[in-house]
This record gives structure tokens, C-alpha cells and sequence, in this order.
């Protein structure tokens, strides 16, 4: 052990990580380190900019509350899809006044489902409007409102009901920016429950999702967490465009954690975006809305099985997020869709034929499609629960897409 | 004589024109109608006057000199309006026979003065939806023939640069908000374009007009 010469570095660190000055060649050294240490020459700027920060440290005051939240990114709150929804709306129509919310029961009764609560109280009866019973007359007024300009929120009750506006929807709405050579620009949201609740039978069962996605000139948004639905809502609400916002009841009271990135009046998703909510190796196991939850607890599952799952949370059924499903499948060389609604000509068939279309030959197994049945919804809670798919049969699905007909041993 | 623009928030100007003895006033009631900036007299009394048209204006109405409701020069305004709407459906039809325009054409002809009586009441502001039936509509509007032919053609000079096609006229600059093909459609979509003028509390200065007939009222949208 000899003293280091300036060639060798002191690779010794405190705990902590600081680098440990230099070791002391010479007794007179180690009394007078001051003399011995090497100081880098600092320019003027360099110096000022030192004092600045100096200055700055003591006047935490002025700091703005944004940085301070994000230095604290790592706590994360919990927030229920139906607050989410809740807060989106509220900050989007206090920010724009342009935006309001119509539809059966949003304003005195707080909304069927308590989506719009407080908004009326808030923002008045002008932009809350109770409507009466009458989907296709308040879905037609609103794209004439949003032909002019304004941007209203067409809430369904539940989406079965928008069959009744359904007109309004696709042949005022959607076709309406095409037919006119863009002259007409139709700005509006239509949201509400889509797909099945909870014994409520089968016309008030039904998933939208495949019906309005096959339609030129709507986007549809099929929000799962409380992040999905506070994001996809103001991107909807922003978007120029119409769009049908399916949300699902019985996600409403679940909690999800939310960062505070989230929690931002100024966060808003992609439109078009899936989000790869779990990352795998062997099967992609793609979902939207109620059903990734499902494929979630599926992929546990599997996961003690030996098989390593990889979920996607669609988001977003038009523009259907293409490139990220088959990137997907070209990894994991399997697929399985999940999905709620009927079997026949649903979401599942449109990821099919785009992964047979762009990735056939990274395919190894047929595509496994898991939908509802193709029966009109039973009201009996047995024959409900068969109708609808469960979390078993997405981890036969994917035992399937495998080949392993039995399961392996799990893994410690 | 009360002096009024024809297209404005004022009554119509009054201008004699020569009478005969047989003449007789044309007498309404009064009812004053913001939006169309009319004033009516408060008697009723039907009468004829052949070859004019009359009205009365509210203070100025005497029962002896007759008054119009247009002016010569409205009047031929109007009249070549609807003439314009005829040849223009004339020429449609014949087009249609020659296979030249296709798919569907639903012809205007005969009708011209119901376009012409409201359309051309209606500021540049204000909006008309239609229904599928809706050349004329958009000729009285404003949109130029030649614009609303080239549609009908499936051309890119088109009002629609041919998307939309004979039942889908729009156009954002004379404020005509289509041309539907349902019956009934747009009956909605012309509440919520006047629905906005209430939002924005632009009140008087704009109204929509949405036109349809019989059956459109079957659908039931507003009733």
C-alpha cells in the first residue's frame, strides 16, 4: 500500500457513494489538506451559477407545487373508476365552456350511476341537462349542438338504449365529417355502461363494442382502470371527432391506484394506444374493459402453471392499436382474445384476421377467440355466469394455445 | 308608408304599385314574430289583389291605399329564385334520364316557393338542415348551382367534393347543415343547432330553420 499517484484513481467509496478524497502522500499533507487538494478552476458563470442554486435552496417558497408532487411521484392514491370519471368530466367542462353533459337523470339524481354527481350543483342546468326519455331526439339535438361548435357528452344510460339514437349516431355523427368533405366537424362524446351487468337480462346485456367499431368516422374507447377512464375521457371530450366512450358498470366502484401524473388536470391517453398491462413471454392474451381484469387474474394463474402471459389492455377498439398486438404476437408466436361481447363478427375476429394478415408466419398455434355466448343474455344467475366469460376459460384458452393439455408442474 | 329591409330584422318596405277598383287590401292580424323581424296589422280581412302582393305594415295601414309586402325588385329576386329551382330540377331530371346522375335524385320541382318563402327570409347566419329532398334548399341558401350540379355529378368541384352526393348537400360557408336521408333525421339536429344559439345566448341573431314533410313526422324524434 502505497500513497496513489495522480494517475491511479481511488476507486473507495463511503456507503453512501460519495468518492472518499484522494489519500494523503506525505505527513504535511495530511495536516494541511487545503494546500495538496487539486480545485478545478471554475469560470464566472460557473460560480454564479452555484451561488444561484445556493439562493434558490433557501427560498423553497417559490418552488411550483408541480415538482413538488412529482418528487413525490411514488405514492400512489387510490381512485374509483367512478370518481375518475367524475373528475374528468368536471375539469374538462371547467375548463372549456363549450363542453356539457346531457342525458337521462345526470342532473337532479346525481346520473343513474353517480357519474355526473356534483355537476349540476357546479355548473348549472345550462350545461347539465336532464333529458327526457327520448334517445334519439337529445342525440340528434346534440350533433346539431356539435355541428356548431359546442361539445356536448351524450350520456346512454346503458348502451343498449343507444340502439334507440343509433341514426343519430352513425349517420349524423359518424359519416357526417366525410360526407360533408370535412366541412362539418362533429365533436361529441357519447358515453354510458356497455355490456353486461348483473342479471339485468338480455336487453340491457349487450356489447357494443364490435357494432360501432366496424364504423368509418367513430372512435371507440373501451377504458379498464380508473387511469384508462380519466385519460380516454378527456382525450375523448378533446377529440374533434365522435366518439363512443363504452364503459362498464360493474367497473364503476372498483379502486384502482392512480399515480399523481394521473391525478393531473392536464393527463390525458392516446387515442389508438393499447397498453401492455402485463409482459410475457409465451401467450398474448389480448382484452378490453371488464375482461382484462379477467385475463389479469388468468395470467396468475397461469403463471404457477409455467406459463408466462403477456396482457393487453386494448383501450382502444377504433383505431385498434394493430402495431402493438402484433409486435405481441410476433414475441410470443400465440394469441388469445377475450372479449364480452358475441362471438360473431366481435373484436376478436378483427385481431385475428390482422394477425393473420401481418404475422402469420410468427404464429404457432390457431388463434384462440373467447367471447360470450352466442345466445341473447339468460336472466338465471347460473346461466349468466355460463353466458359470460369467466377466468377459467381464458386459462383453458391459453393451455390450449400452448398445447398442453395437462398442466405442468408448478414452478417454487 | 313603412319602410322595412326584406331580409332583415325589420318590416317588409311598402311601395304602391298601381290599382285597379276591384283591388282590396290584404289585411292580416297583428302578431309581431321577432325572429323574422315581421309586423302584421291587428285586423283580418282577406281580400285579393290580382297580380300584387300585399301585407300591411303596423301604424301606416290604411284601408284605402294598398301596400305590399315586397318590393318590385324582391320580388323578381324571389322569382328568380324559384326559377333557378325549376330549370335547375328540369336539368336534373333530364340528366337523371341520361344516366348521368345516379343512385337516388328526389326532385324538387313544383315546390320552389316553399324554399324560396323561407330560405330567402333567413339571414347568412342562420342555418337550414334538410332532408334528402334538398337541391333547391341549398340553392336558396346561397350555394352556388354550379357547386350543388358538380355534386350531383360526383365531381370534386362539388359542395361536398362529392362524398355526399344529391341527398347529403352540407356547406359550412352558407351555413346549410345537410341534407338527410331519413325521414325525420333531421329534425334533432336542427333543435340542437338552435339549441346552441340559446347556449350561447346569441338569442335573436340566429335561427334555424329545419325542413321536413308528412311522414318525417311519423318518426316521432320531438313529438
Amino acid at each position: 500500500m502505497g500513497a496513489l499517484r495522480d494517475c491511479q484513481v481511488d476507486a473507495r467509496q463511503t456507503e453512501d457513494g460519495t468518492p472518499l478524497p484522494p489519500r494523503a502522500s506525505s505527513i504535511i499533507e495530511l495536516l494541511f489538506p487545503f494546500f495538496f487538494q487539486k480545485r478545478e478552476k471554475k469560470s464566472r458563470g460557473e460560480k454564479m451559477l452555484v451561488v444561484r442554486k445556493k439562493m434558490l435552496g433557501q427560498s423553497l417558497l417559490i418552488r411550483p407545487a408541480v415538482s413538488v408532487l412529482r418528487s413525490y411521484s411514488s405514492s400512489a392514491k387510490q381512485m374509483t373508476v367512478r370518481d375518475a370519471l367524475n373528475s374528468a368530466l368536471d375539469e374538462e367542462m371547467s375548463a372549456d365552456q363549450k363542453v356539457f353533459l346531457m342525458g337521462e337523470e345526470v342532473g337532479e339524481y346525481q346520473g343513474a350511476y353517480k357519474i355526473s354527481k356534483g355537476l349540476l350543483e357546479k355548473y348549472g342546468p345550462e350545461r347539465v341537462l336532464d333529458t327526457p326519455i327520448t334517445e334519439a331526439g337529445f342525440a340528434g339535438i346534440a350533433v346539431g349542438a356539435a355541428y356548431h361548435g359546442l361539445k356536448p357528452v351524450v350520456e346512454f344510460m346503458t348502451f343498449n338504449f343507444s340502439m334507440q339514437a343509433i341514426d343519430h349516431i352513425i349517420n349524423s355523427a359518424a359519416k357526417s365529417n366525410y360526407m360533408s368533405a370535412g366541412q362539418m366537424s362533429v365533436p361529441i362524446v357519447f358515453r354510458g355502461p356497455n355490456g353486461a351487468a348483473a342479471g339485468v337480462g338480455a336487453q340491457h346485456s349487450q356489447c357494443y363494442a364490435a357494432w360501432y367499431a366496424s364504423c368509418p368516422g367513430l372512435k371507440v374507447l373501451t377504458p379498464y382502470s380508473s387511469e384508462d377512464a380519466r385519460g380516454l375521457l378527456k382525450a375523448a371530450i378533446r377529440d374533434p371527432d365522435p366518439v363512443v366512450f363504452l364503459e362498464n358498470e360493474l367497473l364503476y366502484g372498483e379502486s384502482f391506484s392512480v399515480s399523481d401524473e394521473v391525478l393531473d388536470s392536464s393527463f390525458c391517453l392516446p387515442i389508438g394506444k393499447a397498453k401492455i398491462e402485463r409482459v410475457g413471454r409465451d401467450v398474448t392474451i389480448t382484452a378490453f374493459s371488464k375482461m382484462v381484469g379477467h385475463a389479469l387474474k388468468a395470467a396468475e394463474i397461469l403463471e404457477k402453471d409455467g406459463i408466462d402471459a403477456e396482457v393487453i389492455n386494448l383501450r382502444s377498439i377504433r383505431p385498434l392499436d394493430r402495431s402493438t398486438i402484433n409486435a405481441s404476437v410476433r414475441k410470443t408466436n400465440r394469441l388469445i382474445t377475450v372479449e364480452e361481447g358475441f362471438p360473431q363478427h366481435g373484436v376478436g375476429a378483427e385481431i385475428c384476421a390482422s394477425v393473420v394478415e401481418e404475422s402469420f408466419a410468427y404464429l404457432d398455434a390457431p388463434v384462440e377467440r373467447i367471447a360470450g355466448a352466442d345466445v341473447p343474455m339468460p336472466y338465471a344467475a347460473n346461466l349468466e355466469r355460463l353466458a359470460v366469460p369467466q377466468v377459467e376459460d381464458i386459462v383453458r384458452a391459453a393451455k390450449r394455445a400452448c398445447y398442453r393439455s395437462v398442466p405442468l408442474a408448478a414452478a417454487a | 308608408m313603412s319602410t322595412a329591409a326584406m331580409f332583415g330584422a325589420q318590416p317588409f318596405p311598402l311601395n304602391p304599385i298601381s290599382t285597379t277598383s276591384h283591388d282590396i287590401p290584404l289585411v292580416f292580424s297583428k302578431h309581431t314574430c321577432q325572429f323574422l323581424g315581421l309586423t302584421w296589422s291587428s285586423k283580418f280581412n282577406l281580400s285579393r289583389r290580382s297580380g300584387t302582393v300585399v301585407s300591411v305594415s303596423d301604424e301606416k295601414m290604411s284601408k284605402s291605399a294598398p301596400v305590399l309586402v315586397i318590393t318590385k325588385e324582391e320580388g323578381l329576386e324571389l322569382y328568380e329564385d324559384m326559377v333557378l329551382g325549376r330549370t335547375f330540377e328540369n336539368m336534373c331530371h333530364q340528366m337523371f334520364s341520361l344516366r348521368k346522375i345516379f343512385g337516388f335524385v328526389h326532385h324538387y320541382n313544383g315546390q320552389e316557393a316553399v324554399s324560396t318563402g323561407f330560405i330567402k327570409l333567413l339571414k347568412q347566419q342562420d342555418s337550414v338542415v334538410s332532408t334528402y329532398r334538398d337541391h333547391v334548399h341549398a340553392l336558396s341558401k346561397g350555394v352556388p348551382s354550379r357547386a350543388v350540379m358538380s355534386e350531383l355529378f360526383g365531381k370534386i368541384t362539388g359542395c361536398c367534393r362529392g362524398r355526399g352526393g344529391s341527398m347529403h348537400m352540407f356547406s359550412r360557408d352558407h351555413n346549410l347543415l345537410g341534407g338527410f336521408a331519413y325521414m325525420g333525421e333531421g329534425i334533432p339536429v336542427a333543435t340542437g343547432a338552435a339549441f346552441t344559439s340559446k347556449y350561447k345566448r346569441s338569442g335573436l341573431r340566429s335561427c334555424c330553420l329545419g325542413v321536413f314533410w308528412g311522414w318525417g313526422l311519423q318518426q316521432c324524434a320531438l313529438l
